[in-house]
C-alpha cells in the first residue's frame, strides 16, 4: 500500500508526457531549423534577393565584347588561357562556353532571382508598397534577357525579327518547365515591356545605383531601342533620363596618374553593374591597339585617364568606371548624351544633336589657364557626317563595357560593313560584317539536354 | 515439446538455475529432460523449476555456449545449478543494446554485430570510433571522399545527403564530436544492421546506427580499482610516397613555359601577380640583372632542392599520444556506482596539440522496492591547439608551392615565398609599409589557434515496476556544450600585414602612410553553444504464459538540439594588456595594390540551428515454445525540416521478423551441431533529405556594403517533386555454434531494394537552377552475405583464436529515370556518382574507350561514332552516351572483410588483424598539364610520358603540348588507360600483450596486470594495382601514418 503513492505518480508522469507528445508536435516542429533561412514572403526579402550584387550586379556577360575589336592579346598570353575561350577570341563556331558553369548559367540564374523576387512580391500583396522592389526585378530580368540577346541572337531586324530565333523566355521559377526558344520579336517585346512596366515602378532616386532607378531604367530602354533602331523613342526614354540625372564627370579634375583613375559609384552612373571578364580581355592579358589611341586628340584627356602605357610601350585600359581592374557594364550619363545625340542626328534636329555631344566632351578635354575647356563644338554640316562622328565618339567613349559589340552588331545591319580581325602568330582570323558568328553559340550542354536549336553555325 | 515454468502440481519439482561462469544467470536457457524429449524454457532470470520423476537426464543449452548433460533424480529434489562454458569467439557478450533495451541476442530477430571490450581494447588509441572499422563485417570504412573518412553501415544506403550513421551513447544519439568519449568508458559497441533494427530508431537511422554502451557500477559487485597508462608514437608521413614530380622536371617545365612566354608581363596589374622563385630569376635575367652563370647556378640550386625534404625537416616531427585512466567501481546496499576519470594529451606530427579530460560518474540506486533510478554524469573538458603547417597546407594564389620551394637559406634564414604578389612587386614599395613578404619558416609561430570545450552530460533513469512484468522507464538527458575557438594573428604574422598593408592609404604629396587597420594583433573569436535535451517515456511489458512468451515495448520521445554560434573579430589588439582599435567597416576604402575599393573584413556572424525530433514507436515479439518467435516493431518520426509540407513532416518505418530455434528442435539430429538458429526480417525504412524543400529559401549571407541592408541568396531551390527514398530490406540470417562449440558464427544474406533513390541529375541550367539538381532518380536492388565465423582451437599449449568477417555485396540500378546519358556525367569521378546505366551497380566505374597514343605525337587517341578520333571536345562532350562508355565495375569493393587471429601462450598473446578489399575499381590519378601549367599540380606519371615515337609502346601517358588543351586532359583522366582494381590486403594492427593475474602469479602486487605492445597501419602486403597507389587514398592525400603504442592496465 506504501508504494502506491509513487506507483500512480509515475503514472501520471507517464500519461502527461503521452499526451504531451500527442498534442504538441506540430507547435513544437514548427521551429525553424536554421535562423538564417527563410521562405521568401514580403518585400523585405525580394528586396535582399536583388540586392545580393556579387550575382545581380557583378556577372553581366562579357562573351560579346571579348569577341569584339577593342582589344588585342599576345598569342603568348592567349596560349595562357583556357582553351574555351582562346576559341573565343578567335571566332570558333562552337565550344565557346565551359559546360556547366559559364555566361548562359550566370544569366539565367539570375533571371531567376528576378523571377522569385516577382513571385514573392506577388504572393507579399501590397502592390502599391512593392511597386519600386517589383520596378528593380524587372529591370533586371530585362537587362538580362537583353544581354542574353546580343550575345546569343543575331541582330534585331523588324524585317525578319518574327523568324529569327530569339532567347529562351523564363518568367517563373518552375525550372522544370521545358526550354524552348523564342522568336526574336516575342524576346525584343518581352524586354520592352518589362522596362517600361519597370520606368513606371521604379522609384527617382535609390538607396544606392546597385538598385536601378527610374532614370537607370528610361537609360536602358534607350540603349535598347538605339540597338533596335527605334530612334525616336530611345531619344525621347534617353533624354527622360537625362532630365532626372544628367551630371557629367569633369576630367580635368581626375588624377591622371592613378592606376585607376575614374572611381566607382561615380556621378554619372545610374546603374552599377559589371562583366564577369572573360580571360582574354582581363586587365592583365589585353593590350589596346595603337590605331584606337591615334583617333584621341592630343587635348582629349580621355588618352591620359583612359589609357595607360606599359612597360613595353603597349597601351593597356585603365578607365574603368569600376576603379579597379574590373569592367563597368551599368548605365550612366555619358551613354545617355551619346544616344540622344544619335538618335537626335538621325530623326531629329542635327543642331541638338551636336549640343549632346558638345555636353559631353567639354568634360573630357583639357582646360585651358581660365578653366575653358579646349574641346572645340562640333560643326554641323551634314547629318551622315555629323552621325559619323557621334558614332566615332560612342567607340572612345564607350570601351569594355559591351557597349561596342552591340554597335558593331547594329551598325553591320545598317551596311557599316565593320569586319573584326585577329592575327595570332602570322594567322588571320575574320568574323566578316555578314558573319553567322556574330550569334555565339548556346552552350553545347545546352542543347544537349534542352533540344533547343542552336544557332546556325 | 517445450513447456514452460512449472511442472504439475503433484510430484517432486527440482529446481533448475543456469549461470554463465562467472554466475551471471543466462535468461531464457533452454533445459530439456531427455527420457521424454520435452524442452523447457527458463525465466528471465535463468530459473526453472521442474518435475522429475525418478532418474533422468538434463541437457541444458544456451547459444554461443557448449551444452551440458547431467544426470540427476528428481526424488532428491536437489538444487541443480549448471555454470556453462562459452562455446567460441565473441559470443561470450550476448547482450546487445538497441539504445532503447538490452535484449539478448538469442530473442531479437535482428541482426547485431557486436563489439566487445576485449576486442576493443586490442586497439590503444584517443577516438573509439577509430578502432572499429576492422572488428566488424558490417563497418567499411570509405576515405575516398574529400572530406575525410567515412565509416558506414553494410555499405551506403542513400546516394545523398548525410551518409554517417547514427551513433547512440547508452540511450540517447550523441551530439556532439565522438572524440569526446573516452574510449576506457565503453563496455561494448553493438552495430544494428537490418531494418528490424534499425526501425527503432526511425528516419535518422537510415545509414545505420551505431550503439555505444559504456560501463556501469553493478550491484553485488565488490569495490575494484583499476588503472591504466599508454603511449603512442607516431612516425613522420611519408612525402615521397605521394606520387609527386620531381623538383627537376618541375624546373624543366617552368623553363619551357617560360621560353613559350606564358610569364610575359608588362602591363602593372600583371607584374604585380605572384610568381614562381625560378620565373623570378628568369625574368631578372631578361632584365639583364642576373647573368647567365648566376642563372645557371640558381637553376641548379631550384633542381636540388625539394620542398618535401623542407616539410620533413622544419614541420614534421614524431607524434606523442598520451592516455591515463583511473576507473573506480563498487556497490553497497541499493546502490551501485562507477566513476571514471581519463586524461589524454596528444601532440600530433605537426605539433597540434589535443588535451583531453573526461570525468564519468555513474550510479544505479534502488530506494524502494520496484523502482530503479539511474544517474549519469560526464563532464568532458578539451583543448586543441594549432600546429605547423602540413604538407599542401601552405597555400600561394597561383597554386601549389614549387616542388623546389625552399624555406630556408643555407644560413638558416627563412626565405620568402610569393604568396598574394611577386617578390619583384614587392620590393619596390615604399618602406613605409610593414614587411608584406611571407616565410612559411615562421609564419606560424605568430598565430595561435586554439579551441575549447566543454561538455556536460547528466542522464537521469527512472524505472519503475507496476505489475508483473510490466514496467514503466522514463530517461531524460541534458546535453551542454561550450565550445571557444580563438584565432590571435600576432602583428608579425603575414595575415596581419598583409591587412594593414592593404588597407594602408598613401598621401600622393607628402607620402605620409595612414592605417586604416590599425597596427596590432587580430583576434578572432568563436562563442558557441549547443544545448540539447531528450526525454524518452516508455512501457515495457514481459511475460511467459504457458507455452508463451511476451516481450512488448512501446513510447514516445521528444528531443531539440540547438547550436548557435557567434563570430567576431578584434584588430589593433595588444594581446598583453587586452586594449584594441576600431576600425569603420562601413567605408570602402581604395586598398594599395589594386586601388579597388574594399571594406575591412569584420568577419562577424550569427547563427542558430534548431533540431527537433517527436517520435512514437512500437516493438513488441511473441515467442512460442521458445523456439518460434515472431516480432513486429512500427515508427513514426517527425521533425522540423524546413519548408516541408506539415503532412510531409511525419514518416512511418516499420519491420516484420520471424525466428526459428531449429537446434531446439527434436528432429534436429545433427550430432556436430551445438546450436542453430535461423531468423528473417523484412522492414521498410526512408531517408529524407535534408535540405529537400518545397518552397524555395533564402539565406542571408551578410550586409550589402552598397545599401548596408541584409542581402539575401537562394538557399535552396523550390523542389516539390522530391519525395523520400524508401528501402526495403530483407534480411535472412542463421546464428550457428558447431563442433561442440570450436566453430560459431552467424551468416546473413540481405538484399535491399530502394526506389526514389536521391541522385543529383543534371538539369538544363536554363531553369536558372544550377546544371543539377537531387531528383528521386531511380531504383536499385542489392544483396549482401555476411559471415562472421569465430574458431578456437588449442594446440601445445598455445591457443588459437581466429576470426573472419566477410561481407560480399552487390547491387545494381533497375531503373532510371534521368534523361541524361551524356558519358561525361558518369566518368572519372572520384567520389562516385550513381550509375545512369540499368543492370549495372549503383556506384559502378566507367570510363572512355582508349584507342593508345598516337605515335606520331604523344596525343591521346579516343573513340567516336566508333572511329579513332582526337576531337577531345566532343569526345567529353555529346560524343559519348553512357552505352559507348567502357564499364569496369563496381566503385565500392563487393567482397571485403577483415581477418583477425589471436595466438596465446601462457601469459603472452599475440593479434594480428588484416583488412582486404576485393572486387572494385577506381580511376587513378595521372598528370594533367592544364593542372600543371595552372596550378603546378604534378604527378609522377610525367616523367613516364610519351616524348618520342615508339614510347608509345610502354607507356600511356600523353605527351607534354603547349598551349595545354583541358579537353585532351580531361580524356585521358578519364580513358581506360587510369582505371586500375582496387583489390587489396592490408595488415591493419599487431597487438601484443603479457597478462598477469595474482591468482596465477602470486608475486603480483596487484589483482591484474597487463602490458600491450600496438602496432598501426603497417601498410598494404598485397594490391592488384602495380601504380604503387593505396586504393584507400585515390586521391593522393596522405596515407596514415604507422604509429606504435604501448600500454599498462593494472586491476586492483
Amino acid at each position: 500500500m506504501k508504494k502506491q503513492p509513487i506507483k500512480n505518480l509515475a503514472w501520471r508522469c507517464m500519461f502527461a508526457m503521452a499526451v504531451m507528445l500527442a498534442f504538441s508536435c506540430d507547435k513544437f516542429l514548427d521551429e525553424k531549423p536554421n535562423k538564417n533561412q527563410v521562405v521568401p514572403a514580403g518585400i523585405r526579402d525580394a528586396q535582399a534577393l536583388l540586392d545580393y550584387h556579387p550575382t545581380m550586379n557583378q556577372q553581366d556577360i562579357g562573351a560579346g565584347e571579348a569577341s569584339a575589336d577593342t582589344y588585342y592579346i599576345t598569342p603568348a598570353r592567349l596560349a595562357s588561357i583556357a582553351e574555351n575561350f582562346r576559341r573565343m577570341y578567335t571566332f570558333e563556331k562552337d565550344y565557346l562556353f565551359a559546360p556547366g558553369y559559364n555566361d548562359w548559367t550566370n544569366l539565367y540564374s539570375n533571371i531567376h532571382v528576378a523571377n522569385l523576387a516577382l513571385e514573392t512580391l506577388d504572393k507579399a500583396g501590397d502592390p502599391a508598397g512593392s511597386a519600386n522592389v517589383r520596378g528593380q526585378a524587372l529591370f533586371f530580368r530585362a537587362h538580362l534577357l537583353f544581354q542574353g540577346a546580343l550575345v546569343w541572337c543575331s541582330v534585331y531586324d523588324k524585317a525578319d525579327s518574327k523568324v529569327q530565333m530569339g532567347m529562351p523566355l523564363r518568367l517563373n521559377t518552375n525550372f522544370n518547365a521545358p526550354s524552348t526558344r523564342a522568336d526574336l520579336e516575342q524576346t525584343f517585346a518581352q524586354v520592352l515591356s518589362d522596362l517600361r512596366l519597370a520606368v513606371q515602378l521604379l522609384e527617382v532616386q535609390q538607396v544606392a545605383p546597385t538598385r536601378p532607378s527610374k532614370a537607370a531604367a528610361l537609360g536602358l530602354l534607350a540603349r535598347v531601342q538605339l540597338y533596335m533602331g527605334e530612334y525616336g523613342e530611345a531619344y525621347k526614354n534617353a533624354l527622360g533620363g537625362l532630365e532626372l540625372k544628367g551630371e557629367l564627370m569633369d576630367f580635368a579634375g581626375l588624377n591622371a596618374s592613378a592606376a585607376f583613375p575614374i572611381r566607382q559609384l561615380n556621378e554619372e552612373v545610374l546603374f552599377e553593374s559589371r562583366l564577369a571578364t572573360p580571360p582574354p580581355m582581363s586587365n592583365a592579358n589585353s593590350f589596346v591597339p595603337a590605331s584606337l589611341l591615334a583617333l584621341y586628340d592630343a587635348d582629349d584627356l580621355r588618352k591620359v585617364v583612359l589609357f595607360r602605357t606599359n612597360a613595353d610601350g603597349s597601351i593597356g585600359f585603365k578607365g574603368s568606371y569600376e576603379g579597379s581592374n574590373t569592367y563597368f557594364s551599368g548605365v550612366s550619363t555619358n551613354e545617355l548624351y551619346l544616344i540622344a545625340a544619335e538618335t537626335s542626328a538621325r530623326v531629329g534636329g542635327l543642331e541638338q544633336a551636336g549640343r549632346y555631344l558638345d555636353r559631353l566632351l567639354e568634360k573630357r578635354w583639357r582646360r585651358d589657364a581660365s578653366g575653358r575647356s579646349l574641346h572645340v563644338p562640333v560643326t554641323v554640316s551634314n547629318r551622315e557626317g555629323l552621325i559619323d562622328r557621334i558614332l566615332l565618339e560612342r567607340k572612345k567613349e564607350l570601351l569594355f563595357r559591351g557597349i561596342r559589340w552591340m554597335d558593331i552588331k547594329r551598325l553591320n545591319r545598317d551596311g557599316a560593313g565593320i569586319q573584326v580581325r585577329r592575327s595570332i602568330g602570322g594567322v588571320e582570323y575574320l568574323l566578316e560584317a555578314a558573319d553567322k558568328r556574330f550569334a555565339l553559340p548556346i552552350p553545347e550542354d545546352v542543347i544537349a539536354i534542352s533540344g533547343m536549336p542552336q544557332n546556325p553555325r | 515439446m517445450l513447456f514452460s515454468g512449472m511442472g504439475t502440481a503433484f510430484g517432486q519439482l527440482t529446481e533448475i538455475r543456469v549461470f554463465d561462469r562467472e554466475g551471471r544467470p543466462l535468461p531464457a536457457a533452454v533445459v530439456e529432460l531427455r527420457s521424454v524429449r520435452l524442452s523447457y524454457l527458463a525465466d528471465s532470470s535463468g530459473r526453472l523449476r521442474l518435475k522429475v520423476s525418478g532418474r533422468d537426464t538434463l541437457m541444458v543449452s544456451f547459444m554461443g555456449y557448449s551444452r551440458q548433460l547431467r544426470a540427476v533424480d528428481g526424488r532428491t529434489g536437489k538444487l541443480q545449478e549448471f555454470f556453462m562454458e562459452e562455446s567460441a569467439g565473441t559470443l561470450e557478450v550476448v547482450t546487445v543494446s538497441t539504445g532503447y533495451q538490452r535484449i539478448p541476442r538469442e530473442r531479437s530477430t535482428g541482426a547485431f554485430g557486436l563489439v566487445d571490450e576485449k576486442l576493443l581494447s586490442q586497439q590503444i588509441g584517443t577516438n573509439v570510433m577509430d578502432r572499429l572499422p576492422y572488428l566488424s563485417s558490417a563497418l567499411n570504412l570509405d576515405r575516398r571522399g574529400a572530406g575525410g573518412s567515412q565509416l558506414s553501415v553494410r555499405g551506403l544506403s542513400t546516394i545523398q545527403g548525410p551518409s554517417a550513421p547514427l551513433v547512440v551513447v547508452d540511450n540517447f544519439p550523441y551530439q556532439g564530436e565522438l572524440e569526446n568519449i573516452n574510449p576506457n568508458d565503453v563496455e561494448s559497441v553493438t552495430i544494428l544492421k537490418d531494418a528490424a533494427a534499425t526501425s527503432i530508431w526511425g528516419a535518422k537511422a537510415g545509414n545505420g546506427v551505431i550503439v555505444i554502451t559504456t560501463k556501469k557500477g553493478a550491484l553485488g559487485k565488490p569495490f575494484s580499482v583499476s588503472f591504466g597508462a599508454s603511449t603512442m608514437m607516431t612516425a613522420k608521413p611519408d612525402l615521397f610516397g605521394l606520387q609527386q614530380m620531381s623538383p627537376s622536371e618541375m624546373v624543366d617545365v617552368e623553363l619551357m613555359l617560360f621560353e613559350r612566354g606564358r610569364f610575359d608581363a608588362v602591363s602593372p596589374a600583371a607584374l604585380m601577380a605572384p610568381v614562381s622563385p625560378l620565373v623570378a630569376v628568369l625574368r631578372r635575367h631578361r632584365l639583364g640583372a642576373v647573368d647567365d652563370a648566376q642563372l645557371a647556378e640558381a637553376v641548379q640550386g631550384f633542381r636540388d632542392s625539394d620542398v618535401r625534404n623542407e616539410f620533413s625537416r622544419y614541420f614534421y616531427r614524431n607524434g606523442l599520444n598520451q592516455q591515463y585512466s583511473l576507473q573506480l567501481s563498487g556497490s553497497a546496499d541499493k546502490l551501485a556506482w562507477r566513476t571514471s576519470f581519463g586524461h589524454d594529451r596528444n601532440s600530433s606530427e605537426l605539433g597540434a596539440g589535443y588535451q583531453r579530460t573526461n570525468l564519468n560518474i555513474s550510479a544505479l540506486l534502488t530506494p524502494l522496492k520496484g523502482l530503479e533510478v539511474s544517474l549519469g554524469l560526464l563532464l568532458t573538458r578539451s583543448l586543441s591547439t594549432g600546429g605547423r603547417p602540413g604538407y599542401g597546407s601552405v597555400s600561394v594564389p597561383g597554386g601549389e608551392l614549387p616542388m623546389y620551394t625552399r624555406f630556408a637559406g643555407n644560413d638558416g634564414r627563412p626565405l620568402a615565398v610569393a604568396k598574394d604578389y611577386s617578390l619583384a612587386y614587392l620590393q619596390g614599395l615604399p618602406a613605409a609599409l610593414l614587411d608584406w613578404k611571407y616565410y612559411p619558416l615562421e609564419d606560424y609561430r605568430h598565430t595561435d589557434v586554439s579551441s575549447r570545450l566543454d561538455d556536460v552530460l547528466l542522464d537521469i533513469g527512472l524505472r519503475q515496476k507496476f505489475a508483473k512484468g510490466l514496467q514503466g522507464e522514463l530517461n531524460y538527458r541534458n546535453q551542454q556544450q561550450r565550445t571557444d575557438g580563438e584565432n590571435l594573428y600576432g602583428q608579425q604574422s603575414y595575415f596581419v600585414r598583409n591587412l594593414v598593408n592593404n588597407f594602408s592609404q598613401l598621401n600622393a604629396q607628402s607620402g605620409a602612410l595612414s592605417y586604416k587597420v590599425p597596427l596590432g594583433a587580430v583576434l578572432d573569436k568563436s562563442f558557441g553553444r549547443r544545448p540539447s535535451y531528450n526525454l524518452r517515456g516508455q512501457l515495457n511489458y514481459n511475460a511467459t504464459i504457458g507455452r508463451h512468451g511476451l516481450a512488448l515495448m512501446a513510447g514516445g520521445e521528444m528531443s531539440q538540439d540547438r547550436t548557435t554560434v557567434q563570430r567576431s573579430r578584434t584588430y589593433g589588439m595588444d594581446p598583453e594588456v587586452l586594449t584594441f582599435s576600431q576600425v569603420d567597416f562601413t567605408a570602402r576604402y581604395p586598398q594599395y595594390a589594386t586601388g579597388a575599393l574594399g571594406l575591412i573584413p569584420n568577419n562577424q556572424a550569427m547563427l542558430e540551428r534548431t533540431n527537433r525530433f517527436v517520435s512514437a514507436y512500437f516493438n513488441g515479439s511473441y515467442t512460442y515454445l521458445g523456439r518460434y518467435t515472431f516480432s513486429a516493431s512500427a515508427r513514426r518520426d517527425g521533425s522540423n525540416l524546413f519548408g516541408v509540407l506539415p503532412n510531409n513532416r511525419f514518416n512511418p518505418l516499420g519491420s516484420l521478423g520471424l525466428k526459428w530455434n531449429l537446434g531446439a528442435e527434436r528432429f534436429f539430429k545433427a550430432g556436430w551441431v551445438d546450436g542453430l538458429q535461423l531468423k528473417g526480417t523484412l522492414g521498410i525504412s526512408g531517408n529524407t533529405d535534408q535540405n529537400r524543400s518545397a518552397y524555395a529559401t533564402l539565406a542571408f549571407p551578410a550586409s550589402s556594403p552598397y545599401t548596408n541592408t541584409p542581402y539575401a541568396q537562394i538557399g535552396s531551390f523550390a523542389n516539390p517533386e522530391l519525395r523520400w527514398e524508401r528501402v526495403m530490406m530483407l534480411n535472412l540470417g542463421a546464428d550457428f555454434s558447431l563442433l561442440k562449440g570450436r566453430i560459431a558464427g552467424n551468416a546473413a544474406y540481405y538484399r535491399k531494394s530502394a526506389r526514389d533513390l536521391f541522385g543529383r541529375a543534371q538539369i538544363d541550367y536554363t531553369g536558372g537552377a544550377g546544371e543539377s539538381i537531387i531528383k528521386n532518380v531511380g531504383r536499385m536492388t542489392g544483396s549482401g552475405l555476411e559471415l562472421e565465423l569465430r574458431t578456437k582451437a588449442s594446440f601445445l599449449g598455445i591457443d588459437w583464436e581466429a576470426g573472419l568477417d566477410l561481407t560480399r555485396y552487390r547491387d545494381k540500378v533497375t531503373a532510371y529515370y534521368n534523361p541524361n546519358t551524356d558519358g561525361s556525367a558518369f566518368v572519372g569521378k572520384e567520389i562516385p556518382v550513381v550509375t545512369g546505366l540499368v543492370g549495372k551497380p549503383v556506384f559502378g566505374v566507367f570510363s572512355y574507350r582508349w584507342a593508345g597514343l598516337d605515335p606520331l605525337t604523344g596525343d591521346p587517341v579516343g573513340i567516336l561514332a566508333g572511329a579513332q578520333s582526337k576531337d577531345y571536345n566532343a569526345i567529353i562532350g555529346r560524343g559519348t552516351s553512357i552505352d559507348q562508355l567502357v564499364y569496369h565495375g563496381s566503385a565500392m569493393p563487393t567482397l571485403f572483410g577483415n581477418f583477425r587471429h589471436t595466438f596465446s601462450y601462457g601469459n603472452f598473446s599475440l593479434t594480428a588483424v588484416l583488412n582486404y578489399k576485393l572486387g572494385y575499381f577506381f580511376t587513378k590519378r595521372s598528370i594533367s598539364y592544364n593542372s600543371l601549367y595552372n596550378f603546378r599540380t604534378g604527378h609522377s606519371d610525367f616523367s613516364r610520358r610519351w616524348q618520342k615515337p615508339g614510347d608509345e609502346q610502354f607507356t600511356q601517358v600523353p605527351s607534354m603540348v603547349y598551349p595545354e588543351n583541358a579537353s585532351r586532359d580531361a580524356f585521358y583522366a578519364r580513358s581506360e588507360a587510369n582505371v586500375i582494381s582496387g583489390d587489396h590486403l592490408r595488415l591493419q594492427y599487431l597487438s601484443m600483450a603479457w597478462s598477469l593475474a595474482k591468482q596465477r602469479q602470486r608475486w603480483l602486487p596487484v589483482r591484474t596486470a597487463s602490458l600491450q605492445l600496438n602496432m598501426n597501419n603497417l601498410g598494404i602486403l598485397w594490391r592488384a594495382n602495380s601504380h604503387g597507389v593505396d586504393p584507400d587514398y585515390p586521391i593522393g592525400s596522405l596515407t596514415n601514418p604507422f604509429n606504435v603504442a604501448i600500454g599498462l592496465k593494472t586491476n586492483f
